[in-house]
């Protein structure tokens, strides 16, 4: 990531950048020498109650970025922007570079220079839609246990809970299949104890106990999040696609059945008085088309359980086996190119167990790496 | 009276009935003494079920999803008093006539005391009918999952799963081990609050006779791969029962045998079963996880089930509907108003009657301006006449003023056909007085009055045995409410 530090503040008028040339300066610091940045603003490839994301051209290097503006109140720091700092994860978009810039009305914006990956999960699943077709079962699979990948590294490492997890902001290279989490703009540090707002996350992907208005939830929202986006790829709709608020929750009971007093207690301690008629849980293989693999419908009904610590980790996603197919010695996309790395995991492993390790790096992985993983050199 | 029994019984006893006693000769004695209470199985007339359940009123529906759900279940009540749950299939779940018939006959036969018995059947024209007995005490599911004023008890858990496996070691003795989509709905409570298992899941139509759907929120392993579900598979299916039992939640069973083998089963368990629980749960957990095998070989069978729950059993000198805190007839001594139906005693009944007014009607008398015509008016004059009569037990007055109010049949009122009842017995007119009260019920199934009067009136009529199930029942109803009344 480059050093994002210096700020230049070019001015930039209306609020379709297209065209523009915006110039930046950094370095300087150190005795390193200035250097001068510039992005055409190509197209606007989303826009939303935060502010736009452009993609751009860097002039000097050719490179295309994608540049998230967003308003900045002067009174505080942005929170993305601290997050996407300290981001680094094949799965997680990563930040460039960023820069402030004014408009003539002495407004404020934070552009956040981010790799550009062209498509998104959401028009991914457009795709095969449209077409009347079913996402085929290794893409799933490959898309599912990068998010996981991508979700176990945030959740560990910086300690980061996503809170919008949806397959709008799910980024995938349509080359090279790899994927990657972005918009971290509801993203938060969750600390043990403390309060934090529970109307966050789009409405089909909300975990249950944030829509019990629950206030000390935890990184298994985005958990919930990723069952959701699980069974949408393997169903090509959304399973639960409630019309509002309370209806959301219909359509998880639809599924799930009536929670129980024992997991309403789970979701919040605070809700005793829910009342709602009993309604039986949907048999999970009902839910899916005739032949899913058992694997797929055993993650998805691990994944989206009502108590929310009943929900396995990301890690322990990844280790399902579901994603057995993709650490085979010979696993290959369908046209014969090599995965996208899926085993080269860093820090995203501390904390977990010897056991899950090995579940997680594939044999022939591991003879490659020369490295025994259960039984270090010397013991 | 009594259970009319048609056309039926010759062809029970046609050679595969008699095959499956002689391969299952070893009939406990005991057992069966204890349901030699209920009548043997016979066939209904779709006439006689429909009077029983008011022409399947849908007030009467007792199952889930109301009247449209495919099968639905309701509760009614047989001219002979007892009470009775019959469930209506869909047009399309039995075809074949004959099929069905014998099915259920075949169920008919078992009786035991950890069953929802099988009473009947009813098979006209596309009709497909089941009758079994009535269980006044709602689901596993209900005190498990969605339990109002407590938790179920560690020890009654236990029963629960005890009684479970003593259902289904009896099944698979009889030769029925396929049980259909065992779950938490399928146990019901009877009036004592001992769990039993409905025989509606022994009976389920299959194409081929080997493949058969299945409604489980988890499935059995096997069933994903062979679309097959066999004897095995309803152990697996009491395996996630003893998980639900276990933990209050629905877990899949998968990841439960992991939280099981990483001994995390502080995750598992049950918030409110803190401080009950001692090795007896570790026991339990060790049970679930075999039954939980994902071969099926590997699995117990319902005997040792039952070998391994017996020693486990808590406070069994507590009957269940203690443990369960729920009212029980031979718990609660009569009330005042049932101690009078039991003595006959008219007069103390119509002290009672006279003293609670129409406020069991839940309706004013008080009448909007659009409805005040001249007839209404009558009606009302005749009404009034009748409640002055009654208060100055003039009966015969009462009942006259009270049939010229019903006649006209604008308004109901339990109340006013509980009073014109107890008149026809002031008159000595019981099979009259039985009738008033069986109308009172239907307009208000669980006004306790209703029944008190029918007792009043079936011991009247010399009908004793049916007269003590209507006291009974009464002596619920009240017990019920007064346990409602006291939670507002």
């Amino acid at each position: 990531m480059a050093d994002d530090k210096e700020i230049s503040a070019p001015v930039v008028d209306g609020s379709d950048p297209t065209g523009h040339i915006i110039s930046t300066t950094i370095g300087g610091k150190n005795g390193e020498p200035k250097q001068t940045i510039s992005y055409m603003a190509e197209r606007v490839v989303g826009t939303g109650s935060f502010g736009i994301v452009f993609q751009a051209k860097c002039l000097e290097s050719g490179e295309t970025v994608a540049i998230k503006k967003v308003l900045q109140d002067r009174r505080y720091k942005n929170r993305e922007l601290q997050l996407m700092r300290v981001m680094d994860h094949p799965n997680v978009v990563s930040l460039k570079h960023c820069f402030f810039s004014t408009t003539s009305r002495n407004e404020l914006f934070l552009n956040l220079v981010m790799e550009y990956v062209p498509e998104t999960m959401y028009r991914v699943l457009k795709h095969y839609s449209n077409a009347n077709q079913r996402m085929p079962l290794i893409y799933v699979k490959l898309y599912m246990y990068q998010i996981f990948r991508g979700l176990a590294y945030i959740h560990t490492v910086p300690g980061v809970c996503h809170r919008d997890l949806k397959p709008q902001n799910l980024l995938v290279d349509p080359l090279t299949h790899q994927v990657k989490l972005c918009d971290f703009g509801s993203a938060k540090v969750l600390v043990k104890g403390e309060a934090n707002i529970s109307y966050i996350c789009s409405r089909f992907y909300r975990a249950p106990e944030l829509i019990f208005g629950a206030t000390d939830y935890t990184t298994s929202i985005d958990i919930w999040s990723a069952g959701c986006v699980l069974a949408e790829l393997l169903l090509g709709q959304p399973l639960f696609p409630g019309e509002n608020a309370v209806d959301q929750l219909v359509e998880i009971i639809k599924v799930l059945g009536t929670p129980t007093r024992e997991e309403i207690r789970c979701m919040n301690p605070n809700y005793t008085d829910f009342r709602f008629p009993q309604i039986k849980a949907h048999p999970w293989h009902k839910v899916f088309h005739k032949r899913m693999p058992p694997e797929a419908i055993d993650l998805a009904s691990r994944l989206l359980q009502y108590s929310p610590s009943l929900r396995c980790t990301a890690l322990e996603a990844c280790a399902h086996p579901f994603f057995d197919e993709l650490r085979e010695p010979n696993a290959r996309l369908p046209n014969g190119r090599p995965f996208p790395p899926l085993f080269n995991f860093k820090q995203d492993l501390s904390g977990a167990s010897p056991e899950l390790i090995n579940r997680l790096i594939p044999e022939h992985v591991k003879r490659q790496m020369g490295l025994n993983f259960l039984h270090p050199a010397g013991t | 009276m009594g259970c009319q029994c048609s056309k039926l019984i010759p062809c029970c006893w046609n050679s595969q009935f008699k095959a499956a006693v002689l391969e299952a000769p070893d009939i406990d004695n005991e057992e069966k003494s204890e349901v030699d209470y209920l009548p043997t199985f016979c066939e209904f007339t779709f006439e006689q079920l429909k009077n029983a359940t008011s022409g399947f009123a849908v007030e009467y529906i007792v199952s889930e999803h109301g009247e449209k759900a495919p099968n639905v279940v309701y509760k009614g009540k047989l001219e002979n008093q007892r009470r009775i749950a019959v469930k209506r299939f869909n047009r399309m779940a039995w075809p074949d006539a004959r099929q069905f018939l014998e099915e259920a006959r075949l169920v008919g036969q078992l009786r035991n005391q950890r069953l929802v018995n099988l009473l009947g059947c009813c098979c006209e024209g596309d009709e497909r009918l089941l009758v079994a007995e009535y269980m006044p005490n709602e689901t596993l599911a209900k005190h498990l999952f969605h339990w109002e004023t407590q938790p179920m008890k560690w020890a009654m858990r236990l029963r629960v799963v005890l009684h479970l496996a003593q259902a289904l070691e009896y099944c698979t003795s009889k030769g029925r081990a396929l049980y259909h989509d065992l779950n938490a709905y399928r146990i019901l409570f009877d009036e004592d609050g001992n769990p039993r298992i409905s025989t509606f899941g022994l009976m389920k139509n299959s194409r081929d006779g080997k493949s058969y759907s299945t409604n489980l929120a988890f499935t059995p392993p096997e069933y994903l791969r062979t679309g097959r579900v066999t004897p095995e598979s309803v152990i697996y299916s009491f395996g996630t029962l003893l998980l639900d039992l276990l933990s209050g939640k629905h877990i899949p069973p998968s990841h439960a045998l992991d939280l099981i083998r990483d001994r995390n089963l502080q995750m598992l368990t049950d918030s409110c079963l803190e401080g009950q629980l001692s090795d007896d749960a570790t026991e339990l957990v060790r049970l679930a996880s075999r039954c939980l095998q994902s071969e099926p070989r590997e699995r117990p069978n319902p005997k040792s089930l039952v070998a391994s729950l017996t020693p486990l059993q808590k406070e069994t000198e507590d009957p269940s509907f203690v443990l369960m805190g729920i009212p029980n007839s031979t718990s609660c001594s009569l009330s005042p108003l049932g101690e009078a139906c039991l003595r006959r005693d008219l007069t103390a009944i119509h002290e009672v009657l006279e003293n609670i007014g129409y406020k069991d009607d839940g309706m004013t008398n008080e009448l909007s301006f659009q409805m005040w015509t001249d007839q209404m008016q009558e009606t009302l004059d005749s009404k009034k006449k009748g409640d002055s009569a009654f208060k100055q037990k003039d009966f015969i007055t009462t009942i006259e003023c009270y049939s010229q109010f019903i006649d006209v049949g604008t308004m109901v009122s339990p109340t006013i056909f509980a009073r014109r009842g107890l008149s026809y017995l002031m008159n000595d007119m019981p099979q009259e007085a039985l009738n008033d009260a069986m109308q009172a019920q239907v307009i208000s199934p669980i006004w306790h009055i209703a029944s008190y009067l029918q007792a009043a009136a079936l011991s009247a009529l010399g009908m004793d045995n049916e007269a003590q199930a209507a006291l009974k029942e009464g002596t619920m109803l009240e017990a019920k409410r007064n346990a409602a009344a006291g939670k507002k």
